[in-house]
């Protein structure tokens, strides 16, 4: 019997902790423990026996920290192999003990708050997951994991490399939430979804502490529920340091959990065989309750996940269909555009956020990707992932760190085969579209057809109709004036009689109309009327926020109303207020005598008042007067004052934001005329490798931009080689590179030195906290600057020279 | 030995404007917009902070005989001292996230994040040594000033040993990347000894070697 089938009918016992008693076996301080499976195998299996003689199922190899950052391969194999062979040497019966591959935390965050790639990290485990199959384990056992994205690279590593049973483990906190955020129902949602056999909490806390996660996850669970806490906290008694429950007490709380109905029990740090013996003993008569399926419709992020027990908005911004100023920006690389979008969606009331670049002429697989990973990083919603393109979809869904919301499948052989496979080994839920082969049925009725022709498919792939919302497809009822009624039919009908989930891109209803937001206000109402589950709106829009609002008011879902009143007292007004108040009336009385508006607004540092007054100058001045006359006299007049420390940094980035908030408008006003703006030389600017601080060169690249060079921002922990291509590519003239840390300066010395040889036409400045003149000389490096507004004034010597 | 390293989690209030000022480049009287970025941006980091503090208690002799050729700072610093208090602390990864999503917003509100970070991690670390401090007294013993790895000639590199010892990563979320930079950023590694006839001292610019640097008090 495997440990699994065993799991369905048992309780589960687990070992406790190895660390401890392996420190009072001798060994010393900062020595890694892995090795002693080689140098001290039978004070390993006498531990590892000890937790078996005590009533442990599983006990866990000592492999927690055995992977390719601390050992070398050769050894690594050795210290798997031993390790496995030492705890089956340790088994006392054959029948209802296994043995677990342990995987801890790497002791890496990843990218792109630290420095070690998502793929790095699968790989990573993946290494060590071939040795524990190699080697005989009978389960893997993730555990102590404090972030949601390293666990799923670990689970990735684990399915892609073998068919062993995954158990995964956390370490939560007081504030009940893993160390970079994530609560236990996100974990369960996601851990669902990527298909473990188990999960749950250890280590961190005791037992006591632990309660208030243990019973979170087994209220939203469907997986069995692994607690494995330490021997309460530690603390020093008479020079001793002791924890402070004991066995018995130990025992007590663990009879407890597994009447709540925790089903794979064990210790942590601090506890020893005599806690395990005590905890099976006292938990020995408690019959294991069944594990029900809690058939939840969720989706999370990082943070958080949410449930669809009301309606929920999903923005649909983030889509260059019909936006010009987006497209352009993507075809850019301009992300800045997107992040503001996400954050003011956010900011306007989205749970979700719909995220799609198709667009012809880029490369979608790697934009997909990248704006996912840039998203996600900057806003803790959700995201649901929105592509035609399967390649593209598999890429996104990878390094989407949460369970997604996957847009879309449809009615056709073919998407299903593509698609349905993604959702289901990446864990996510799916938007079905009702459209096959033959196109959008006419009817309600036909269009139910196809919902059910993908539910059944789909549950071939073992994938629940919890996980599925079908979109019955809103058309425009300025063509067929019955269009709103047959997606309104097939939307009730698709929720109330098959029990699925519903979406619909609310908007498409009135294409062709005036007055828009008439039309799709009232077909919102109709729509979460008849069960929409996930609304693909503008969340900005007042008037679908009115809507949304007050069903939730009005059908139980908004206790005291609090949410409601909230945007009564507060969003209301305030949008009532912007729509009536003319722009351009604060700009006028702040005008000054001999200066116009935009170049006071600037040289103060007033963002809304610059765009104003520069929206009001482009109906008199053309745009490059504007720049030439207003915008860069006043940048150049806040820039001296810094120089001349009249004014400080947060001075001068305020009048680069107003400056550039100035910028954008020009940029629209050009655009709607079809032009683009004239850009001075491209400036290629990074932050070397191995360093994350980017704040310094991210002020360069402002002031840069509002200069008009055309900056091609590489990022943070830039390779040098990434550094040359990209200087190549585009033939810069000029390159800027930052470094903080002194173990820094090696990678800038050798981009330097990478540039002077591949290309030897671009100027390269240099600066940040560690540099200095003398460095940059010895170097090579063509000019050092102190601060922003020294690259500024080199980088336009440097054009200057260029136009010569 | 009592090497067993303890957590700590602190909820700590009151912002010290003046510092994060300081800290953002801004020196002198402050204008009402600067007032109301700054403002903003306490506001939206209120609950980004976890104060979180890992450590564990040295005989002095055990430090200085890893550290034996780590420059002369060590050695003056302990001098004297009986046990070092090794610490890693972390105001955890939230305010990371809103500086990353500040930059693609507002650069000054970036600025000022950042600002604030530096003002939190260094207000946990005062909090955590002088609750040391207090302790110690009680003892009949004194802390002195804390100092880092890469004060004065006491390598950076010696980050890795604290984080060995330490093992921040699974106890505060803290880790080192190969460039020996820590994340989350707003994170300090620090010893603190303590002696008989420690000085009890708050924290010395003239350890740094750096010239005409804007932030020096």
């Amino acid at each position: 019997m495997n440990v699994k089938e065993y799991l369905q009918q048992n309780t589960v016992y687990m070992d406790g902790g190895t660390g401890t008693l392996l420190q009072s076996a001798g060994l010393p301080l900062g020595e890694l423990p892995e090795r002693w499976n080689v140098t001290h195998a039978e004070e390993l299996i006498k531990i590892h026996r000890a937790y078996f003689e005590a009533g442990s199922n599983i006990v866990c190899a000592n492999t927690f920290g055995a992977n390719v950052l601390k050992f070398s391969n050769t050894e690594l194999e050795e210290i798997i192999r031993a390790a496995l062979a030492n705890a089956r040497a340790a088994k006392t019966d054959d029948e209802k003990q296994w043995v677990a591959l342990d995987i801890g935390p790497l002791g890496k965050l990843l990218k792109p708050y630290g420095d070690f790639a998502f793929e790095e990290a699968v790989a990573t485990f993946a290494t060590t997951v071939k040795l524990g199959v190699k080697y005989g384990a009978d389960l893997i056992f993730i555990e102590t994991m404090g972030d949601a994205y390293e666990t799923k690279a670990a689970v990735l590593a684990a399915k892609e490399n073998s068919d062993l049973p995954i158990f995964v483990s956390c370490a939560y906190g007081n504030d009940e939430k893993l160390m970079t955020g994530a609560s236990p129902e996100a974990m369960v949602a996601m851990l669902e979804g990527l298909g473990v056999d188990a999960l749950g909490a250890n280590c961190s806390l005791g037992p006591k502490q632990l309660q208030g996660v243990v019973e979170r996850l087994l209220k939203v669970s469907s997986l069995p529920v692994i607690v494995k806490p330490n021997a309460g906290l530690p603390r020093v008694e008479k020079g001793n340091t002791v924890y402070d429950c004991s066995a018995e007490e130990f025992a007590t709380h663990m009879a407890e959990f597994a009447r709540m109905g925790a089903r794979v029990l064990g210790g942590c740090c601090g506890t020893t065989p005599q806690y395990i013996q005590k905890t099976v003993s006292g938990a020995m008569s408690i019959a294991p309750r069944s594990i029900t399926e809690k058939k939840i419709s969720w989706v999370s992020s990082y943070t958080h996940a949410v449930t669809f027990d009301k309606p929920l908005i999903i923005g649909e911004r983030i889509n260059p269909t019909g936006k010009k100023r987006f497209k352009q920006a993507l075809l850019d690389g301009d992300k800045e555009y997107a992040l503001n979008e996400a954050i003011t969606q956010r900011d306007n009331g989205a749970h979700i956020l719909d995220v799609n670049v198709g667009l012809p002429g880029i490369d979608e697989k790697a934009t997909l990707t990248s704006y996912v990973e840039s998203i996600q990083a900057v806003v803790d919603l959700p995201l649901q992932i929105d592509t035609s393109s399967v390649e593209a979809l598999e890429s996104a869904l990878r390094v989407y760190n949460g369970k997604p919301l996957i847009n879309s499948v449809n009615g056709k052989q073919e998407s299903m085969d593509a698609v349905l496979p993604l959702v289901k080994k990446y864990g996510g839920a799916v938007v079905a579209l009702t459209l096959d082969e033959n196109g959008i049925p006419e009817t309600w009725e036909g269009r139910v057809a196809i919902a059910e022709k993908i539910i059944t498919e789909a549950a071939k792939y073992g994938i629940a109709k919890k996980d599925i919302f079908i979109d019955t497809l809103t058309t425009s009822i300025a063509t067929d004036k019955t269009a709103a009624e047959t997606t309104l039919k097939a939307l009730r009908y698709c929720k109330q009689t098959l029990g699925v989930n519903t979406t619909l891109g609310v908007s498409n209803v009135s294409f062709g109309l005036p007055s828009r937001e008439t039309i799709n206000a009232t077909f919102f109402a109709c729509a979460l009327q008849n069960g929409l589950s996930g609304a693909i709106i503008n969340p900005s829009s007042i008037e679908m926020q009115k809507i949304y609002t007050a069903f939730c008011a009005l059908n139980g879902h908004d206790t005291g109303c609090a949410e409601y009143i909230r945007f009564a007292t507060e969003r209301l007004p305030a949008a009532v207020t912007a729509t009536l108040s003319p722009s351009n009336v604060t700009v006028a009385t702040q005008e000054s005598a001999d200066s116009s508006a935009l170049y006071a607004a600037i040289t103060d540092g007033r963002k809304e008042a610059a765009q104003s007054a520069c929206g009001e100058m482009l109906l008199q001045k053309s745009p490059l007067s504007i720049v030439n006359e207003e915008i860069v006299p006043a940048l150049d007049c806040i820039g001296k004052a810094y120089e001349e420390k009249r004014a400080y940094l947060p001075q001068l980035l305020m009048s680069a934001e107003a400056a550039k908030s100035a910028f954008e408008k020009i940029r629209l006003h050009l655009l709607e005329k079809g032009e683009r703006q004239e850009k001075k030389c491209k400036f290629v600017i990074a932050t070397v490798r191995g360093d994350i601080h980017d704040i310094g060169k991210n002020i360069v690249k402002t002031l840069l931009e509002n200069y008009g060079f055309d900056t091609i921002d590489l990022g943070r922990d830039v390779p040098p080689q990434t550094v040359v291509d990209e200087v190549v590519k585009h033939h810069a003239p000029l390159v800027g590179l930052s470094a903080l840390m002194t173990t820094t300066l090696p990678s800038m010395e050798e981009t330097v030195r990478l540039l002077k040889e591949k290309a030897p036409w671009c100027k390269i400045v240099v600066g940040g906290a560690v540099l200095n003149q003398d460095y940059a000389d010895k170097i090579s490096a063509d000019y050092y600057a102190k601060d922003g507004m020294e690259t500024v004034r080199f980088a336009e010597r440097v054009f200057a020279i260029m136009q010569k | 030995m009592l090497n067993k390293i303890f957590t700590k989690t602190y909820a700590l209030t009151g912002v010290d404007k003046k510092e994060v000022l300081r800290y953002a480049g801004y020196r002198g009287e402050t204008s009402s917009a600067i007032d109301d970025v700054l403002a903003a941006c306490i506001q939206r980091s209120e609950n980004a902070f976890s104060y979180r503090v890992c450590y564990a208690v040295f005989p002095v002799e055990t430090l200085l005989c890893r550290w034996q050729d780590s420059g002369n700072l060590i050695k003056t610093r302990l001098q004297g001292a009986e046990y070092a208090v090794v610490f890693a602390a972390t105001v955890g990864l939230d305010i990371d996230r809103l500086i990353l999503a500040e930059e693609s917003v507002s650069p000054t509100r970036a600025l000022f994040m950042q600002a604030l970070g530096a003002e939190r991690i260094e207000r946990l670390c005062d909090v955590f040594c002088e609750e040391m401090q207090n302790g110690a007294k009680r003892a009949g013993y004194c802390a002195g000033a804390r100092f880092s790895a890469g004060y004065g000639d006491f390598p950076l590199e010696k980050q890795r040993d604290i984080f060995a010892w330490l093992r921040p990563e699974t106890h505060i979320g803290l880790t080192l990347n190969d460039g020996l930079l820590m994340s989350p950023t707003k994170s300090v590694t620090a010893i603190l000894p303590i002696g008989k006839n420690e000085k009890n001292a708050a924290h010395f610019c003239a350890d740094c070697t750096k010239e005409n640097c804007q932030f020096k008090r």
